[in-house]
């Protein structure tokens, strides 16, 4: 009697484990758990919050579109980590994320000082890593496994400047030959005026000026002088927001002519708020170099694209950005390497990204042709755009392939003697 | 007068301070802790613990004792992380070797900087300090290349990855690095407690007390306060060493910031400065608090985690004035005078 008994309880007892080791893998995959270290707080948080904004409302597309169906449609759930834009916390950040959260990829980290050695600890663990909003060069130079990066290198912006300039003299057959650099004074400065002159060379421009200015200037009267003195074609710009507004308010006083205009790579030019600060008439004709195509919501039919956006918008109060697109990208690469892997494992959800090869989809929401990694990790098909601002509105010129069919550059750029209402 | 504290010293049964006796133990309990548990975040966090509870010894070493708060001291660990890595990817120099110039070149300039400022008092020493660092940080940021020595200026250094190596500072898992900064730390609150006990330390603590009646009684307090501030860079140089070895990157912004030597000054006046203990109570306080506080807040309601970390610190200046470690120092006391008292 007792026998059956006691193996009646070792037969429940088995069902009942093997119920729990059955069910356990079926519950890991109601969610796949995305890392993504981001500067939440400190300088550059208003960046990291942009692109928190676009992760999440990928995200909730994602899984409002029923998950990721090679998972039994498992939803994605974004777990945040504050870097604070500092190297050592980010580094924190990221073993928290690998090791406590157990994440299946990472994604991060806007600052390049971060993402360097935290892409570090990612390729130590064998956690796949796509890099977010980062340029410095060496991230995707490393023979690292686990690091994509969707977008730019450092290099890549500075040839698109002049790619555009390229363009468009050969579109009008009138070129600029002159030009000066006036960028602020630190990493992300300093790197793009030296990527900027190596270009420039090669393509036959001169650079007049070499300008460094330190950050948070309160008069740029000194620098509009050399510019004034120098009489070059065209100004190549690398400014942060508050830098950028003075001296864009400050050119416009002085009505300084440029007869190849501004040429700004993104920085103060990228965020919303800059537009909100100054009048019209300082931002005309002003040609700006971002992560992302910033007539793409007026250009596209993408219901996806534009439910993001809408989402975006709900929670910064403000349109889509760089970095939200960015973030935004960053989720349908990874969604759409997990529906190819099938697997939440490290290994095959690395080796799903690195056979990446996507051509559309809202994961191009940036204005890319394509996403495709070469063996370093960097996406070869990444580039900016750049818009000029015509009546208002900032349209899309370069590349051709993104210029709307009804979107005409204004090229050389009218003297301020010229404008309407002066 | 409070001459207790230097005439009777408790002592254990054994005849060892007591004092020694729990660091001693403690420490080793420390040690223990990689062998107990395999958890790489777990030793990740202990080791940045230990990190900042030896930055803010090395500046206690010299502002706690002195009583001259120095806002400039993450410029010695810029110098000393620089040194290292550039004598390390330049000469191919050991960082071990390397670190050890790295603190002479900050000691040098500490004195450099010290013997000119140390006249100056209160917040004036302050902003003079405040005023050398970010020059220095400026000036390294903005300079890519400086006598063919790639600064890289703001872009920061990379030590290129040299495998497991002692001979390189570079070790695949964390343990190494704790134990290495174990050490540091130890070194650091021992030579603390020595110099509190010797004649340099008695000479800052009267220039501490008044400055004037100090020198009345024929102390100099130049020469020594100057001693305690090249060897409190030296330390605060190596310090940088290791950061830069653990991260195998450094940058002017970070490692040479007003923000980390705003980190070492709150650690060590929150835990109790001019207390061997302190900087590291300190330490043991407010990094697991920012830690905890940016885990579980920090995702959700960005900023939030920075919000009650400044509670945490108002409320430690309004309850501790003199840090932490004093009410701990009061029940200490209070135990070993019970046991004293009886004959």
């Amino acid at each position: 009697m007792a026998k059956p008994s006691r193996n009646r309880i070792a037969l429940l007892a088995s069902t009942m484990l093997f119920g729990v080791l059955a069910a356990g893998p079926a519950l890991a995959q109601s969610a796949v758990k995305i890392g993504c270290a981001l500067p939440l707080s400190g300088g550059s948080a208003t960046v990291g919050n942009q692109t928190r904004a676009g992760a999440l409302a990928a995200a909730e597309q994602i899984n409002a579109a029923g998950g990721i169906k090679a998972l039994n449609g498992a939803k994605l759930e974004v777990v945040f980590g504050d870097t604070q834009s500092k190297a050592d916390i980010g580094v924190t950040e990221t073993e928290r994320l690998v090791t406590r959260e157990n994440v299946a990829a990472l994604c991060g980290a806007f600052n390049s000082a971060v993402t360097f050695p935290a892409t570090e600890v990612a390729e130590r663990y064998k956690t796949p890593w796509v890099v977010v909003g980062s340029v410095k060069d060496e991230i995707t130079e490393r023979n690292f496994k686990y690091v994509f990066r969707i977008n730019n290198k450092a290099t890549y912006d500075a040839r698109e400047q002049l790619d555009a300039l390229d363009l468009l003299a050969k579109e009008t057959g009138k070129k600029p030959k002159t030009i000066a650099m006036l960028y602020e004074g630190s990493d992300w400065g300093r790197s793009h005026a030296a990527n900027v002159k190596r270009f420039a060379k090669d393509r036959g421009y001169d650079i007049v000026l070499d300008e460094a200015a330190p950050p948070n200037q309160v008069d740029f009267s000194n620098q509009l002088l050399k510019i004034r003195g120098a009489r070059p074609d065209a100004v190549i710009v690398a400014l942060y927001t508050p830098d950028h507004l003075l001296f864009s308010r400050q050119l416009m006083e002085q009505r300084l002519d440029l007869p190849f205009g501004i040429h700004s790579v993104g920085g103060g030019t990228e965020d919303p708020a800059f537009y909100k600060g100054l009048p019209q008439r300082a931002v005309d004709y002003v040609f700006v170099q971002e992560d992302w195509q910033i007539d793409k919501l007026q250009q596209t039919n993408d219901k996806t694209i534009l439910a993001i956006a809408e989402r975006t918008k709900e929670m910064l109060g403000y349109g889509m950005s760089a970095y939200a697109a960015q973030g935004a990208s960053a989720m349908y690469v990874l969604a759409d390497a997990l529906e190819r892997s099938g697997s939440t494992d490290r290994e095959k959800l690395r080796d799903a990204i690195a056979a990446s090869d996507i051509q559309s989809g809202p994961a191009l929401i940036t204005g890319y042709g394509r996403i495709k990694f070469d063996e370093q990790g960097q996406n070869t098909h990444a580039h900016g755009v750049i818009s000029q601002n015509l009546n208002g509105q900032r349209r899309t010129i370069w590349p051709l392939e993104n210029r709307g069919s009804e979107t005409k550059p204004v090229w050389p750029v009218p003297a301020w003697s010229e404008r309407k209402g002066s | 007068m409070n001459t207790r504290t230097i005439t009777a010293t408790p002592r254990s049964a054994a005849g060892l301070p007591l004092g020694a006796l729990a660091a001693g133990l403690g420490f080793g309990c420390v040690a223990l802790v990689p062998l107990l548990v395999d958890d790489p975040f777990l030793i990740h966090s202990l080791i940045m613990v230990l990190f900042f509870a030896y930055m803010a010894s090395s500046w206690n070493f010299l502002c706690g004792y002195v009583g001259q708060l120095s806002l400039g001291h993450a410029m010695f660990s810029g110098v000393g992380g620089y040194v290292s890595v550039l004598m390390f990817t330049q000469l191919g120099l050991s960082p071990w070797i390397g670190m050890l110039f790295g603190g002479l070149l900050a000691a040098g300039l500490s004195v450099l900087i010290g013997y000119p400022t140390f006249r100056l008092k209160g917040p004036y020493f302050t902003l003079t300090t405040i005023a050398f660092a970010e020059i220095v940080r400026i000036w390294v940021e903005n300079t890519n290349d400086f006598i063919g020595v790639p600064l890289k200026g703001a872009e920061g250094l990379v030590v290129p990855a040299a495998g497991d190596s002692l001979w390189a500072f570079q070790f695949s898992s964390k343990t190494p690095y704790f134990y290495i900064i174990l050490a540091m730390l130890a070194l650091v609150m021992l030579a603390t407690r020595l110099m509190e006990r010797s004649k340099l330390g008695y000479c800052l603590k009267a220039v501490r007390g008044d400055r004037d009646a100090a020198e009345a009684l024929g102390i100099n307090p130049t020469p020594s306060t100057l001693a305690a501030l090249a060897i409190s860079a030296f330390m605060t140089a190596l310090g940088g060493s290791f950061y830069a070895q653990f991260f195998r990157y450094i940058n002017p912004e970070r490692n040479m910031g007003l923000e980390l030597s705003i980190d070492m000054a709150v650690m060590t006046i929150i835990g109790g400065q001019g207390t061997v203990a302190g900087p590291l109570l300190g330490a043991l306080i407010l990094t697991p608090i920012s830690e905890m506080a940016r885990s579980h807040l920090g995702g959700g309601l960005p900023g939030l985690h920075l919000v009650v970390y400044g509670l945490v610190l108002m409320a430690c200046v309004l309850y501790f004035p003199k840090g932490a470690i004093a009410p701990l120092g009061r029940l200490a006391k209070r135990l070993t005078d019970r046991r004293g008292s009886r004959p």
